[in-house]
């Protein structure tokens, strides 16, 4: 194989493969952020409630 | 620079000035409304260890994505065409290797420790770690020193602005609002905007690249390289272009970014278990790959449209006695020129905003990560690790104010003469050298000591023989001259790296630590080793 075409099978696949990382991630992280906020609010809390 | 001169007027237009406005505000607005879960240092350096899986991807991709590295790689892929790929796919692989041993990142999570200096500390003393502290603050800032200068060049390009006052006040307002919310949110912060980045970034760059594929075409962008570049446009093995030295410096600045750089440990640091450090890892191998991949080859479009561009040819491929500061400054223009050319209305605010969002990512990580490693390793340490959570907090905040005032002077004053991507790699490895050592021996040789890890750590100065203007003050040409080979970044890099490891090997066969009961918190890196 030709490194022109080894390339370019190289930069196809890997931007295919970081467009299925982005839309998992993008949804994903928004779930996690919730849950860190409010972990974080709940250790937060703590102090006042004892 | 005169771009309109040249036949190449940007199409920023005043509604994409109101999109980067509308979203660096909600961005300064993210910092303010976290800033009041913060209560510890931990939650203010490391989120308080509660990272799961997607968030710390996108956090870490996002905050490694910057608008600098961007930059950088673009510059490399204009410098060195379709060749340049190799460094992302090396970076891609070593990350995935990583993720999948536990190499490292694994026994450092385990420790549960916030800094790298705070392992050198458990592992081999105080001394260590306020000696290693110091050197990973000085090479940090100074890696980060022309941050300022890459992201004006960017706004530059993209803009078309050529007033220098413009200029300089668009920089230390962007400046100035990553201090404030760095300042103000911490790692918490961070991690939120750096997601928010992750997802405007990586779905506008691909739709960028997709439309430079468009307007180009793959055909073209072959032959253009091949007749600019020649063969090393397309082999990184060819001398001409990168050659074997370079790639082997890459495998190892591969490993190197993702385990040993502070800012990639602390996401692995952060993260709630080991489970997720090796998911995190392997998962961002894609984002490693990719923060050069896409870079590289926006700069490889550029290369190839400028070379055709009847007017713009002499300014950024063929450029007549241009000096070395010279050809670096124009190849990191030509990127955001390119694309100011060739993306329409709207999506080029969008990219804009996505960048310098990116910039304020990057910088306030880094800021971050420096200045909480001068608190945690350096100065706390110095007052017996009696400072309350409150104090550290405030010097640390502290901290980020003076060495962003320090990257601004700095960045208007040194001359670069190297590609940045060098400039960087040379200035991380007067860190880096020496910490993969202490690392690599501390966690998995049991009879590592002391000494060897000081003089692995002073070892790592030897690489600022790689930097352009030590390279001319100390007259290495003579010394090149008399070697019969070239002294380029990556061969310095390398030697030093042979040189830390060598000392560290040395310095513990000769002075061994004297044996000593063994307690609780030093038996840790023995575990983690097992």
């Amino acid at each position: 194989m030709s490194w022109e075409t080894f390339w370019k099978w190289f930069l196809l696949g890997g931007l295919g493969l970081f467009f299925g990382l982005a839309v998992v991630v993008s949804i994903g992280g928004a779930f996690d952020i919730r849950a860190l906020f409010r972990a974080m609010g709940a250790r937060r809390d703590e102090p006042r409630d004892h | 620079m005169d771009l309109e001169a040249l036949g190449l007027s940007s199409r920023f237009s005043s509604i994409d000035w109101v999109i980067v406005a509308v979203y660096l505000t909600a961005m300064v607005a993210v910092g303010f409304y976290v800033n009041r879960y913060i209560s510890s240092m931990a939650d203010y350096v490391v989120a308080g260890r509660a990272l799961r899986s997607c968030l710390a991807i996108a956090t870490m991709v996002g905050s490694e994505l910057g608008l600098v590295t961007v930059m950088y790689a673009a510059q490399k892929g204009f410098t060195g065409g379709f060749a340049a790929f190799h460094i992302g796919l090396i970076a891609g692989l070593v990350t995935l290797l990583v993720g999948l041993s536990g190499f490292i990142v694994v026994p450092l999570r385990e420790m549960g420790v916030m800094t790298i200096p705070e392992f050198y500390e458990r592992r081999f003393g105080r001394g260590v770690r306020v000696v290693g502290g110091a050197i990973l603050a000085l090479a940090g800032v100074l890696n980060m020193g022309l941050f300022l200068k890459a992201g004006s060049l960017f706004v530059t390009g993209l803009t078309g602005m050529t007033s220098p006052f413009e200029l300089k006040l668009v920089m230390t307002v962007l400046l100035g609002l990553v201090l404030l919310y760095t300042v103000l949110g911490g790692m918490v912060s961070v991690v939120v905007t750096d997601y928010l980045q992750f997802v405007l970034l990586a779905f506008s760059m691909l739709i960028a690249c997709g439309l430079a594929l468009h307007e180009i075409g793959w055909a073209r962008l072959v032959d253009g390289v091949r007749s600019v570049r020649g063969t090393a446009g397309f082999d990184p093995l060819d001398d001409a272009g990168f050659g074997s030295d370079y790639v082997i410096w890459m495998v190892f600045m591969g490993l190197i970014s993702c385990c040993v750089w502070q800012t990639a440990v602390m996401r692995a640091c952060a993260a709630e278990s080991t489970q997720v450090v090796r998911r995190l890892y392997a998962w961002s191998s894609i984002g490693f790959m990719i923060r050069f991949l896409i870079p590289n080859f926006l700069g490889v479009c550029a290369l190839v449209y400028f070379a055709d561009h009847p007017t713009a040819r002499t300014y950024f491929v063929d450029i007549p006695d241009a000096t070395p500061e010279v050809l670096a400054e124009r190849s990191m223009q030509a990127m955001p020129v390119f694309l100011s050319q060739i993306l329409p209305v709207g999506l080029i605010g969008l990219i804009g905003a996505g960048m310098l969002a990116a910039f304020m990512s990057t910088h306030d990580s880094y800021l971050l990560c420096w200045s909480s490693v001068l608190t945690q390793d350096v100065i706390s340490p110095c007052f017996g690790n009696r400072l309350s959570n409150r104090t550290r907090i405030l010097v640390t905040r502290v901290l980020i104010v003076v060495i962003g005032m320090f990257l601004l002077v700095w960045s208007l004053w040194y001359p670069l003469g190297q590609d940045l991507w060098d400039y960087m790699a040379v200035t991380g490895a007067v860190y880096f050298t020496g910490a993969f050592a202490l690392l690599l021996f501390g966690i998995y040789w049991r009879r590592a000591s002391r000494c060897g890890a000081y003089l692995a750590l002073l070892g790592g100065a030897s690489a600022v023989l790689g930097l352009g203007p030590v390279h001319a003050a100390l007259r290495l040409d003579a010394v090149e001259a008399a070697l019969g080979f070239e002294l380029t970044a990556a061969r310095v890099g390398l030697a030093a790296t042979a040189l830390c490891l060598v000392l560290m090997v040395l310095g513990s066969v000769v002075a061994p630590d004297r044996p000593k009961p063994i307690t609780p918190m030093e038996s840790v890196p023995e575990a983690g080793a097992a």
